[in-house]
């Protein structure tokens, strides 16, 4: 059996070596169908099926309130303690208390990293230890001894050049000193997919493991390990249950009231989980296809070859020996085209990279893995079974006889019916594909075709974190010792910014639209008019200092924006946008009107402008109500002051290009704030295009799939006519000896064509009508069954179908009949 | 209505392939008259079926002039001579070529079916009268894969009169034949002589060429006597 099948393997690598031709097509179609799988696949294993590396990853959960405007509301302290101890001690829980950046210098040089604050146990919810040193102890949380850190593995290699002394030494992060305690593992990360972290215990003092309501409190997300028998859906309903009877007892506490208990892993892939499986059921789609077409090929080879069949089975070759051949022969061939696919499918991932990066979560896991090769591996045994077993079948049933004395060496009708349903299937499923390409070619036409409120031409923008020395809880430190960020880094900073030859104008704000960082959702009242908490006027609050509308091209409505005026000193002035403006003072000129936030000077803050609505962070959603600050009037102390310290972005609208600006921009942080650093530095252009997320993604995929479809669809349709030709050429030669013209014979071939089109075209297009579900909620400004989208498709397909039909078809036109009836 | 419907002078047919020239007919001269049943036959690769194939229009002569019912005919385009060989000449093949997706009443119609104008029920009638004279009419509907080689030789004899052409022109056509099914065919050609039509038929067997009242004998691509055909045969 071992000997039989490396004689055929020899045989058919002959085989393969006589017609190059066949061998590389159907590599080559196999490896672009398998090469899709393995990049799709490749990008499922990473982000869907990888088991995060904690304990029991699968019962790890988060607990979080979601909010109605759709953002995620952090809990007090004090509040998830109350949760944890109410979830009993058989279940482990940890909070993770801030996150910030912050830039630290070591041995190895300088590095900016990711200061994760912390509670001490939740090390010991993730089951991890650290490589190196030991892990938090229950009192570092204690004010005064939580000036420990463990670090990351990266940043222990890159900061510390791998000291294995490393622990002991002390870290300055934003001015404070810490020791190291441990090193993790080179495979931890949390919160999962970050980079360079350090993870500190917060402080959390008495008050603050108290405090319900008011400035002690301290804000976190909860994680659980979930106990044997315990699921997250009975978890939520028991948390939803105490945080009733928590908000009973405490009804100045303002907690909110619906949590949500979510498998950890799930919170983190959830958005990807939609796109990703869409694009796996077109891959998955597109390999049928690949596998139809070879099929069809060795089909047809199979034919060619009936008399060398027919003499294998006279010289006593048994059925089963005839059928290992053929399958030996799509083995070898599926194997080639799996190693180029996985060639092909990596290739395809390193090119698409930064599309996948900007719109795929947890993307930093993605790498060739075991479950990906295994996969492939099994995909290629059924390529192979599913391309030779219809070849294989044929060479068995055929009558030998027959085939030896070459009565019937044209293939039957049964044949080819199966191979002109084949090149039907490959049209309908192409079809299918160029569907969805063009829905989605149109969806990212209407998201362009969006007003977005502002303009796009020549606006550099980027993020700024200036590196405080110190952290956003010590504001009244900051403020007793006279430090303040806005005077003494953005604005200064601004002032180089507009020195810059060519900026015309340049400006800061907390958000700018399609670069959301940061969402702040103030509660204010209007005209002092007080009301009940939960009636309060919401909005975004954002920060932004002059310029800001020049900058970005947005309308003034009404009144003004900021001016250089508008200083610490001046009266406080807010800008608000129309959406606000139609909501709270609708029929009425909001200028004038005050805000109130708080005590002091913010409880009487003027409205000065209202500005037009833009487009924030999804072009297709409508605009919230938002409120704009004078960055020039937050100070230490003041509501808005940690928002200010944390993040801020810029935006310059200047004559010469990006490029140039860049390193301008860098130059100016540098000589304001030389550890400050940038973040996501690009035009708002291309912050537009990012925006538009995964669908950008699977716009480009899927119409890549969908040209690669239509490749193979074409090479079908003509691989099947010009084989079609090659056996009716003595057919095509009586014809012409009976007087036939060279156009009836054309005709006669583009007929066939037209009927197999037809038959593809109305299989693809019900098909296609059905498939589109799918992509309901993906598409924008398009309705799924567009009849421009399946006419332009058709008409393409029907073009493509021509072209592929019109060589054959001048072929046999151009045979000649003396030729062709000699070779009788 | 007599006269000569074929007349070939110095006909003259040369194969490039590469750097070797073969000179498959080399002046060749013949004359066919109306209601004539000739037989050409010759060894192995003397020519027959190259003249037999300039004959039917199915190639080009490299030299001399081939006049077709009057009408000077070697040189035209492929156009032309398409239309000529449907309406002036029916082909009789060694292996039938019938179609085989096609049922006999189809296959003897598909000549009739190149032709512009001819009406549908024209068309019919002609096929049925075809058939009927080969006596196959029973058998229209079948297809060719249904029936035995004789059979399938009158349906393409059928088809080759469909058209009323001027000539039949048959190359080898009892040679995928036993002797029973060929001898019946042979009997066929010669009820049609006898009915007018004029026959040029290419065969190698001395048995069936002595059904033509006038043979040809080729050799090394010229028209030779009988006599000198032995002699040259004797020599080689």
């Amino acid at each position: 059996m071992f000997a039989n099948c490396i004689q055929d393997f020899r045989y058919s690598l002959r085989q393969f070596r006589k017609s190059p031709g066949f061998a590389f097509t159907a590599i080559a179609v196999l490896a672009l169908g398998l090469g899709a799988n393995v990049a799709v696949f490749t990008l499922i294993d990473g982000i869907l099926l990888r088991s995060l590396p904690y304990a029991h990853p699968d019962r790890l959960v988060a607990i979080n309130a979601p909010s109605a405007n759709g953002f995620t509301m952090l809990l007090n302290y004090s509040n998830l303690k109350q949760l944890s101890d109410a979830m009993g001690s058989r279940t482990q829980t940890g909070v993770m208390l801030d996150q910030s950046r912050a830039s630290v210098v070591g041995p190895g040089g300088r590095l900016q990293v990711e200061q994760e604050t912390v509670s001490s146990d939740l090390m010991t919810v993730l089951g991890a230890q650290p490589q190196i040193g030991r892990s938090f102890r229950p009192e570092e949380n204690e004010p005064g001894r939580e000036h420990v850190l463990l670090i990351g593995d990266d940043v222990w290699r890159r900061l510390f050049n791998q000291d294995p002394q490393v622990v002991g030494k002390s870290l300055l992060v934003k001015g404070r000193s810490y020791t190291i305690i441990g090193v993790m593992p080179k495979e931890f990360s949390f919160p999962f997919g970050g980079e360079k972290q350090v993870w500190s215990p917060a402080t959390i003092g008495p008050q603050a493991r108290s405090a319900m309501a008011g400035p002690k409190q301290v804000w976190g997300t909860l994680f659980a390990r979930l106990p044997e028998g315990v699921t997250a859906a009975s978890l939520e309903a028991d948390l939803n249950r105490v945080q009733a009877q928590i908000a009973k007892e405490v009804p100045d506490s303002e907690i909110p009231l619906k949590l949500e208990v979510t498998n950890y892993q799930q919170s983190l892939n959830h958005q990807a989980r939609k796109p990703l499986l869409l694009l796996y059921m077109v891959v998955f789609g597109i390999w049928a296809l690949a596998c139809l077409n070879v099929t069809s090929l060795m089909l047809v080879r199979a034919i060619g070859r009936s008399r060398e069949m027919a003499v294998r089975s006279a010289l006593g070759a048994s059925r089963s020996r005839l059928l290992q051949q053929s399958i030996v022969e799509s083995l070898l061939l599926s194997i080639a085209g799996s190693v180029l696919g996985l060639l092909t499918g990596q290739l395809v991932l390193k090119v698409l990279w930064h599309q996948i990066e900007r719109n795929l979560p947890l993307t930093n896991e993605v790498h060739l893995e075991w479950r990906v090769v295994v996969s492939l591996i099994m995909l290629t045994c059924i390529t192979a079974l599913l391309t030779g077993i219809v070849p294989a079948l044929r060479a068995a049933r055929r009558s030998v006889q027959e085939d030896l004395h070459g009565v019937n060496s044209t293939a039957s009708a049964s044949h080819t019916r199966m191979r002109e349903g084949l090149v039907i299937a490959q049209l309908a499923l192409t079809l299918v594909f160029l569907v969805g390409a063009g829905l989605f070619l149109r969806t990212i036409s209407a998201l362009r075709q969006v007003p977005l409120g502002f303009g796009q031409q020549n606006v550099l923008t980027g993020g700024v974190i200036v590196n405080p020395t110190m952290d956003a809880a010590d504001s009244d430190e900051e403020s007793a010792h006279g430090l303040n960020l806005v005077q003494s880094a953005y604005l200064p900073l601004l002032d180089r910014l507009r020195a810059i030859p060519g900026v015309r104008v340049a400006a800061l704000s907390s958000v700018l639209p399609m670069r959301s960082e940061f969402a702040v959702s103030l509660a204010m009242t209007l005209d002092h008019k007080k009301t009940a908490y939960a009636q309060n006027p919401t909005a975004d609050g954002r920060l932004a200092t002059a310029g800001l509308v020049d900058a970005l091209g947005i309308p003034m409505m009404r009144g003004r924006f900021f001016a250089e005026e508008d200083s610490s000193t001046a009266p406080v002035v807010v800008v608000i946008n129309e959406a606000f403006a139609n909501k709270y003072f609708a029929g009425q000129n909001p200028v004038g009107h005050t805000v109130s936030m708080g005590k002091g000077r913010f409880a009487d803050a003027r409205i000065v402008g209202v500005i037009a609505n833009m487009k924030q962070t999804d072009v297709t959603k409508p605009t919230k109500p938002e409120m704009y600050f004078c960055l020039a009037q937050i100070e230490p102390g003041t509501p808005l002051y940690g928002i200010a310290k944390a993040f801020m972005q810029v935006a310059i609208r200047a004559s010469v290009p990006a490029d140039a600006l860049r390193a301008q921009f860098d130059k100016a942080l540098h000589d304001v704030a030389p550890d400050a650093t940038t973040t996501d530095v690009e035009t708002i252009h291309e912050a537009v295009e990012d925006s538009f997320g995964s669908q950008t993604l699977t716009s480009r995929l899927l119409e890549g799939f969908a040209l690669l479809a239509l490749v193979i669809a074409s090479v079908g349709l003509y691989g099947l006519l010009s084989f079609t030709v090659a056996q009716r050429t003595r057919e095509i030669a009586v014809r012409f000896a009976l007087g036939a013209q060279q156009a009836s014979i054309l005709q006669m071939v583009l007929r066939r064509a037209q009927v197999l089109m037809v038959a593809g075209l109305a299989c693809g297009t019900t098909l296609a009508w059905f498939a589109v579900k799918l992509t309901q909620g993906y598409i924008y400004g398009v309705q799924s069954h567009d009849a421009a989208t399946f006419a332009s498709v058709i008409g393409v397909l029907a073009a493509a179908c021509f072209v592929a039909a019109w060589m054959p078809a001048r072929h046999a036109a151009a045979i000649e009949p003396v030729v062709a009836l000699r070779s009788e | 209505m007599s006269g000569t419907i074929i007349e070939i002078e110095n006909l003259t047919k040369v194969f490039y392939t590469d750097e070797i020239e073969t000179h498959a007919l080399s002046g060749v001269h013949l004359t066919i008259d109306r209601g004539e049943y000739v037989a050409m036959s010759g060894p192995s690769g003397c020519g027959k079926s190259t003249l037999l194939s300039i004959i039917g229009l199915l190639d080009t002569p490299t030299g001399g002039r081939y006049t077709l019912n009057g009408k000077e005919v070697a040189n035209l385009n492929f156009a032309d001579r398409s239309r000529i060989r449907n309406q002036e000449i029916g082909f009789i093949f060694q292996s039938f070529n019938l179609i085989g997706d096609l049922t006999v009443a189809e296959n003897v119609e598909l000549p009739l079916t190149y032709r512009t104008g001819m009406p549908s029920s024209e068309r019919k009638k002609k096929v049925q009268e075809s058939l009927e004279r080969v006596n196959m009419a029973h058998r229209m509907r079948h297809y060719p894969a249904q029936l035995s080689g004789g059979q399938q030789q009158r349906v393409a004899v059928a088809r080759a009169l469909a058209g009323s052409p001027s000539i039949l022109l048959a190359d080898e056509p009892t040679g995928n034949l036993d002797s029973k099914n060929g001898e019946a065919v042979m009997k066929l050609l010669q009820e049609l002589h006898q009915e007018g039509a004029t026959i040029c038929m290419v065969t190698h067997d001395p048995r069936f060429a002595a059904h033509a009242e006038r043979q040809i004998h080729l050799f090394d691509g010229k028209v030779v006597a009988e006599g000198e055909l032995n002699q040259l045969l004797a020599e080689v």
